[in-house]
């Protein structure tokens, strides 16, 4: 019923510069990640940490088919598509230490990150709660006639909630300019998706509801690009919506101490040897785009950027007490 | 004299003005548009504005409250019908940890100008699930404004506000209402939400109410009457913003207060109105404060049994007359 | 941080104050316990220091106005970062465990509109009954002799309403009448030592039965002590004598020390253990009396320093309540008014006051039957008959005056 969609070996999807700017976006994301562990583990964040590691070639794949006026809404996992839509990790790392610098004043936190600039319409800490905002998002487009469209990001376990079949209903009946992005990264928090849900792929799902639906190696970046880019296309000519799996995987816990007793470590490591920075900084390399030496020196630089926003999220100030009472209604 | 129509009509006018006037307006529910609602409230208004303006949604409350939800947010001003008080219960995610929770978790960048218009209370024999007054259970969560208005004069003029406000209101109209008829001027005017209205003065007892027991109220007001007893009436018409200045006024005037509600007594709003009471009028009281609610069980199907569980005027001309030690338990 | 400063309770029947005089205006700084402000209760001038150094930000009430205890009065900045009104300070939680407490106090007390209006125990009282007898000034007996017509014979507000309309038109015919009598009348409203005066002679007028006995004494041997004293630089007042001389006649007749107890439903005698001797003194305002204690245990030169430190505090109005707390029986003494002889009330639940005249030269006959003239002084006593009868009064008042007359005098 579904081919996995994947890249061609022997050529770029992209011209040798974007290329080099999805090779930064993936390194950024996954440098922001480490980071958010040892800002995690000093203790400077509230709550809990889901990273994001291991799923980067999604965000970024997606989102370099997105306009800065195109909407999403994400899950808890949120940052890792923030900054693949443009979102500053100085904010990021703010709101994460709660900070009045944050993107929400520090009332929101990891779980709630918004940037309407960007059309970050917000993280949700809801499993499957973003869904029909963004299916709402692409209504207003849709009505005013602009040609935006509203992305949602969603994990395997949201496509059992109720919201996830109400809103692929709504939006298929409508036409709605909505792009569902599965990532399917085979946990649905602490459980394996295969005892959840009796379909092989849960794009099966949407097809129940009329809305194309494809598979994807979520781990591809290229790959999922190119088939971000039909849906988008599909989505802007006021071809309703699509519906992508992008299967992948998750390198740590559901969230930061998990003991994750549900999957063993070889199982773990396999996996790493299709991480999607590994696979696209390989595929560069062996096209002649980078050397070993150029990814390294990207990789230097990028952990001083990180590091610097991180610098400016410590040296942010607390809120003031005031704003306890501002913004209620 | 001023013309008379109903409590639905004036809904009718209401929405049929703001529709008119505002462009970014649309209506949204469960058979509003050709059937014109189960109340007939939106009857009419299909055919004028059409079914772009005026559409009907499968039966997937969650659904389409998340899609109102992320048309508010990006530019559009949805009022949803929920066919029944009762049927939010479905969708209490999206209106309570979305709607109500976006403006603070994104530390106001997000605002969802929403209003959700249902109908409650029992009076004819719809049963459990179709005759409840969860008011309360809304004005419990901050962030989200609930309106229960009481006559077609206060129906129109709240529903302007409502929709002019840039949050999410609960709009809670009563279906024993709907046939009621009251004096409602031909000229445009709206009604501040957090503004209780005393609905008839009265110097030996406060009574507070909203909704369909504020008529209730001021029939038994008449009752007392006869024995000399001076009502005052309050109507509440929202319970979030909460006017309780109006009401510790009365009572300083009065010194005795009973307080009216259709929803269950136990939790009920009205324990809020006494700790209120009691805090900032204590030295005024001449009695206890005396609350009159529906019995604590879920509301039965036979006509007769129902108008046992839920208050009659009876039961509140006998709890004046307890405030007044006239009738001593 | 922003720290209220709240009338204290300075005495267990204190329940307001009237501002005499600010010393502190908004914007000035002040050093911790710095006098803020005077004021006056019904016994006494008191002192309001300021808690923390800081800045006066806002003065809530005026010179005259009165507060209520545990009300806001002025409010200090003390500049330290901390919660203002309304917000919650985490921070807070680690502070030093004063200020949590004086928030909690002001947060308990004086919430919006709570005044604290009396409670009577044993008797239910509606809250808005309670006002509404505060609000008319009806005293805590008159509150007990009303029966309530709530459940439980609560006193409700109809209750208070009722019973001032049995007592109001008296007083009020009154009114009309002395207020026709003449248009340029000017009014004056009484100060709070006045008021407090007036109800407290009045109760005792009008609830003690009271009995006097005069008695003539002859005061030479206290003369020739005070002035072979007065040559030493010692200075003792005929006062310090009396107050000596009836410390000594209590110990004899222990009933006189007793008080008349009267509650709703009983009487009593409360039996004093002390010999605490108040000297009625005048003062601009009003009459207070300060309270020589333990006198029975001082030397005259003792009740002299004492008598006379009082007396200069209620001059100069700074009498404590504990100054004024505990007497077991009062000294009224016009003399210094050449007064003869004169009638004093009773100061409630004492058992008995002694009206002290002057010292006056007088023709005597003595033992040997000549005419000598002699220092004569007249006390007479009231007493409350509820508590002991004319025999004992009698027996006391010759004990009293044989002791006047003695030579024997504890001096040092």
């Amino acid at each position: 019923m579904f081919n996995l969609e994947v890249s061609d070996p022997a050529n770029l999807l992209f011209s040798k510069e974007e290329s080099l700017r999805i090779l930064d976006q993936l390194i950024t994301i996954r440098k922001f990640e480490e980071k958010s562990i040892e800002l995690y583990k000093s203790g400077l964040m509230g709550g809990s940490l889901h990273g994001y590691i291991g799923q980067e070639g999604v965000a970024v794949g997606v989102c370099s088919q997105l306009n800065k006026d195109d909407y999403l809404t994400v899950t808890y996992r949120s940052r890792g598509q923030a900054i693949a839509k443009g979102a500053s990790m100085e904010k990021l790392f703010a709101e994460m230490m709660g900070k009045v610098d944050g993107y929400c004043k520090g009332k929101g936190g990891p779980m709630h990150i918004t940037d309407l600039e960007i059309g970050f319409l917000g993280a949700n800490g809801i499993v499957g709660a973003g869904i029909p905002i963004a299916t709402g998002a692409a209504f207003t487009a849709k009505k005013k006639g602009t040609s935006q469209v509203s992305v949602t990001f969603f994990g395997d376990g949201a496509t059992n909630q109720g919201v996830f079949h109400e809103a692929l209903n709504l939006a298929s009946i409508w036409k709605l300019p909505v792009v569902f992005v599965c990532e399917n990264n085979l946990y649905s928090e602490m459980s394996p998706i295969a005892d959840m849900v009796p379909n092989e792929h849960l794009a099966e799902r949407a097809l129940a509801y009329h809305i194309p639906a494809v598979i994807v190696d979520g781990n591809d970046v290229e790959a999922v690009s190119k088939v971000t880019q039909e849906a988008v296309e599909r989505a802007r000519n006021n071809g309703g919506p699509t519906f992508i799996e992008a299967k992948t995987y998750r390198q740590q816990g559901h969230m930061f101490g998990d003991a994750e007793t549900y999957r063993t470590k070889e199982e773990v490591n396999e996996w790493k040897k299709k991480d999607p920075i590994l696979l696209f900084t390989n595929k560069l390399i062996e096209l002649g785009l980078v050397t070993d030496e150029i990814v390294e020196q990207l990789s230097h630089e990028i952990e001083l950027k990180v590091e610097k926003a991180y610098q400016f999220a410590l040296n942010s100030e607390q809120p003031n007490y005031d704003e306890i009472f501002t913004d209620v209604f | 004299m001023t013309r008379q129509i109903t409590y639905a009509e004036a809904i009718n006018e209401a929405l049929d003005e703001i529709l008119r006037e505002d462009e970014s307006v649309f209506l949204l529910g469960e058979d509003i548009g050709h059937y014109g609602g189960v109340f007939k409230v939106t009857k009419g208004l299909y055919d004028k504005f059409g079914g772009e303006r005026v559409i009907d949604t499968p039966i997937s409350e969650s659904g389409f409250i998340g899609l109102g939800i992320g048309a508010a947010m990006t530019g559009l001003k949805p009022i949803i019908e929920i066919m029944w008080v009762d049927f939010t219960l479905v969708a209490i995610d999206q209106i309570l940890n979305q709607a109500a929770k976006f403006s603070y978790m994104s530390g106001g960048q997000t605002k969802v100008p929403l209003v959700i218009r249902t109908q409650g209370g029992g009076g004819r024999g719809n049963g459990a699930q179709h005759s409840q007054s969860l008011e309360g259970l809304f004005a419990q969560f901050p962030g989200i404004k609930v309106v229960c208005p009481s006559t077609p004069y206060d129906v129109k003029g709240l529903l302007k506000s409502s929709v002019a406000e840039n949050g999410p209101v609960i709009f809670i109209e009563h279906k024993m209402l709907y046939n009621t008829k009251g004096e409602v001027p031909e000229e445009d005017y709206s009604i501040p939400l957090g503004k209780a209205d005393i609905k008839r003065k009265g110097s030996d007892v406060t009574i507070v109410s909203l909704s369909r027991m504020v008529q209730f109220s001021l029939d038994a007001a008449k009752e007392l009457e006869k024995e000399g007893i001076d009502a005052e009436i309050i109507d509440l018409r929202s319970l979030a913003p909460l006017d309780t200045e109006t009401v510790i006024e009365s009572v300083k005037k009065t010194n005795r207060l009973v307080v009216v509600h259709e929803a269950h007594t136990t939790f009920g709003w009205g324990a809020e109105i006494v700790s209120q009471v009691q805090q900032d009028a204590f030295d005024y009281l001449d009695g206890p404060i005396i609350r009159v609610g529906a019995e604590d069980v879920p509301i039965p199907y036979n006509l007769e049994l129902e108008k046992e569980v839920l208050p009659q005027v009876k039961d509140i001309v006998k709890a004046v007359k307890e405030a007044l030690y006239i009738e001593v338990k | 941080m922003k720290i209220p400063v709240n009338l204290p309770k300075m005495g267990l029947t204190m329940e307001e104050a009237t501002i005499v005089k600010w010393l502190k205006q908004a914007g000035d700084v002040v050093n911790k316990n710095d006098v803020l402000l005077e004021v006056e209760t019904d016994k006494s001038v008191l002192e309001i220091e300021a808690p923390t150094a800081g800045t006066v930000i806002e003065r809530l009430f005026d010179e005259g106005d009165s507060i209520k205890v545990s009300e806001t009065i002025c409010i200090l900045e003390n500049g330290e970062k901390g919660t203002d009104e309304k917000t919650t300070n985490p921070v807070n939680v680690q502070d030093p465990p004063v200020v949590q407490e004086e928030s909690i106090i002001v947060a308990a007390t004086s919430s919006k509109n709570a005044p604290m209006y009396p409670r009577f125990p044993n008797k239910p009282v509606s809250p808005a009954a309670r006002r509404k007898a505060h609000e008319m000034g009806l005293t805590a007996e008159e509150i007990q002799s009303i029966k309530g017509s709530g459940p439980r014979n609560r006193v409700i507000l109809r209750d208070i309403t009722s019973y001032s309309k049995q007592v109001n038109p008296v007083s009020q015919t009154t009114n009309v009448e002395h207020n026709v009598i003449d248009s340029n009348v000017e009014f004056e409203k009484l100060t709070t030592i006045r008021s407090l005066t007036a109800k407290k002679l009045t109760e005792s007028f009008r609830d003690v039965p009271q009995f006097m006995i005069k008695k003539s004494i002859d005061v030479t041997n206290i003369n020739d002590i005070k002035n072979k004293l007065s040559e030493l630089n010692i200075k003792i007042s005929l006062n310090d004598f009396i107050i000596q001389g009836v410390s000594q006649a209590i110990q004899k007749n222990r009933i006189v020390n007793n008080y008349f107890i009267e509650t709703e439903n009983e009487m009593r005698i409360q039996k004093n253990n002390k010999i605490n001797v108040g000297l009625a003194v005048a003062i601009d305002g009003g009459l207070v009396v300060p309270v020589v204690k333990d006198a029975d245990q001082l030397s005259l030169v003792d009740i002299a320093r004492k008598r006379d430190d009082l007396i200069q505090k209620a001059r100069t109005n700074r009498l404590t309540p504990n100054d004024m707390n505990e007497g077991t029986i009062t000294i009224s003494n016009l003399g210094a008014f050449g007064v003869d002889e004169f009638n004093a009330i009773i100061n409630k639940p004492e058992a008995a006051i002694l009206a002290v005249g002057s010292v006056v030269k007088q023709p005597v006959v003595n033992e040997a039957d000549e005419i000598v003239v002699k220092p004569i002084l007249t006390i007479t006593a009231s007493f409350d008959h509820r508590i002991l009868d004319g025999a004992v009064a009698a027996q006391f008042m010759k004990d009293l005056s044989a002791i006047l007359e003695s030579k024997d005098w504890k001096i040092v």
